[in-house]
């Protein structure tokens, strides 16, 4: 009875392994922002960004160094984490989310699908729901995800100071990019 | 009844799974990160403290100009409109070679006075793995007095000095920033009446964050020798305002020159009776490459 039991958990188990083969994990995301404003436009890129997906939840996850970001201006660069987003206290952005109808789509197949994916954006500290369309191009070696989205500034308490308010946006535009290796 | 409550229990957990998975996910990716060596920035927020140099240099292909006032002392009063009357000034380009080297060059108005200077980052304060707790700077400056002597024929050597200073700070945390500067200042030729060629120097200073873009602070050079009987430390406290590519600092201090030789041994002004300049030091930096 006792060996029986063993063999049944020991079997689970091996299951439980063979099931689970772990989120994909993309080390070298991209992330990039762009703000227009009248007497100039400001863009950053990280290009460090650690994404994560697991194909069996349809679970998503983000997380980024703000200090990651690299600007034209090495200034700009400073004056970001220093003044704006302050990356000593709130060292990274992150997201967490779901991809909406997940069950429905099939991973297995090449080509590519859009979807929306639902989930909380946080930034200088400030969780936010997010709702954003994400983009899929499923090939058999791996799996390219694309989103854009719109992000206001005041909506993450960053003070934009009115000296400085034809530099910079009160709307940002925000753009990720992700390649994930498929597990074979 | 239990059956109920075993497929109720089953069907929470179930909805609960992708939530917590997502958790999982993040915490997963942020304790890659939790380690990560990041370089701690802007200990303050130019590279003068006020009269001397901070630890920072200017990230690499960035050229700062730099034009800096003094005026008269305040001591002045009214008829002198508190020093207002008579202003000195250093004008100076800098250009940063790469992250850790920065060079410079200055015409002060202030006896006619050239100079050069080259900074380099030895440690940078960083967090995380492999961390190192403060910031170190080397620094070598160089002054060529030009202002004619009206007794001697000096050579091009007797008019020049040097400085070197050991730049050390560390950012406690986003409002305070403290700095010591071991200092040596060597004079190729000094006056009949001066006493000593070699002077060491250890300066203290810092700032105080007071809001995002103000900052309080403050630099005392305290000296082990003097160049001569007249000579008083040179005390400075200043107000830092950063507005976007420009920053400003405003100051007052006892030092009449704007170059390290010059104000850590040749202050002759007693900040305690009222022998104080005005000052301000504008800094706009453009990118070359």
């Amino acid at each position: 009875m006792k060996r029986e039991i063993l063999t049944i958990i020991l079997g689970l188990i091996t299951a439980g392994l063979a099931m689970a083969q772990g989120p994909m994990v993309d080390r070298s995301g991209t992330a990039t922002f762009f703000s227009e404003a009248p007497l100039e436009n400001i863009e950053a890129t990280n290009k460090e960004v650690l994404g994560a997906m697991d194909l069996e939840k349809g679970t998503l996850a983000v997380s980024m160094l703000m200090k990651g970001f690299h600007f034209d201006k090495s200034l700009m660069e400073e004056h970001f984490n220093e003044n704006y987003v302050e990356s000593d206290k709130f060292p990274r952005a992150t997201f967490k989310g779901v991809i909406s109808n997940f069950a429905a789509l099939d991973f297995s197949k090449s080509g590519s699908f859009e979807v929306e994916a639902d989930g909380e954006i946080e930034i200088h500290g400030v969780k936010k729901p997010l709702k954003t369309t994400v983009k899929f191009e499923v090939s058999s070696k791996d799996l390219k995800v694309n989103t854009a989205f719109n992000l206001a500034v005041a909506d993450f308490d960053i003070e934009i100071p009115t000296i400085v308010f034809k530099n910079i946006a009160e709307v940002v535009e925000v753009k990720a990019f992700f390649n994930f290796t498929r597990p074979k | 009844m239990m059956v109920k409550q075993i497929t109720s229990t089953l069907i929470s957990l179930a909805l609960a799974m992708p939530l917590l998975a997502q958790d999982d996910l993040l915490a997963g990716l942020e304790a890659e990160q939790a380690d990560q060596k990041t370089l701690v920035d802007a200990t303050f927020k130019g590279t003068r403290l006020i009269n001397g140099h901070s630890i920072e240099t200017r990230k690499q292909g960035v050229m700062d100009f730099i034009i800096a006032h003094r005026f008269g002392t305040i001591d002045g009063g009214a008829y002198e409109l508190f020093g207002l009357d008579n202003a000195l000034v250093r004008i100076g380009l800098e250009y940063a070679v790469n992250d850790r080297l920065y060079v410079g060059a200055g015409r002060s108005s202030f006896e006619k006075t050239y100079d050069g200077f080259v900074k380099y980052r030895l440690l940078r304060q960083s967090t995380g793995k492999g961390s190192v707790p403060l910031s170190a700077t080397w620094l070598s400056s160089m002054a060529l007095k030009t202002l004619k002597n009206p007794t001697y024929d000096l050579q091009f050597t007797d008019k020049l000095a040097f400085s070197h200073q050991l730049l050390l700070a560390r950012k406690f945390n986003n409002g305070l920033s403290l700095q010591l500067m071991p200092t040596w200042v060597h004079r190729n030729l000094i006056g009949e009446t001066d006493l000593n060629n070699d002077i060491l120097a250890l300066g203290v200073g810092g700032r105080i964050k007071l809001s995002q873009r103000v900052a309080l602070c403050a630099e005392y050079y305290y000296q082990f020798q003097h160049l001569n009987e007249n000579t008083q430390n040179a005390l400075a406290v200043g107000v830092d305002i950063e507005t976007g590519g420009h920053v400003f600092q405003l100051q007052f201090t006892n030092a009449t020159s704007m170059v390290p030789k010059g104000f850590v041994s040749e202050t002759t002004n007693d900040f305690f009776k009222g022998e104080i300049h005005f000052g301000f030091n504008v800094s706009r930096t453009f990118q070359l490459n």
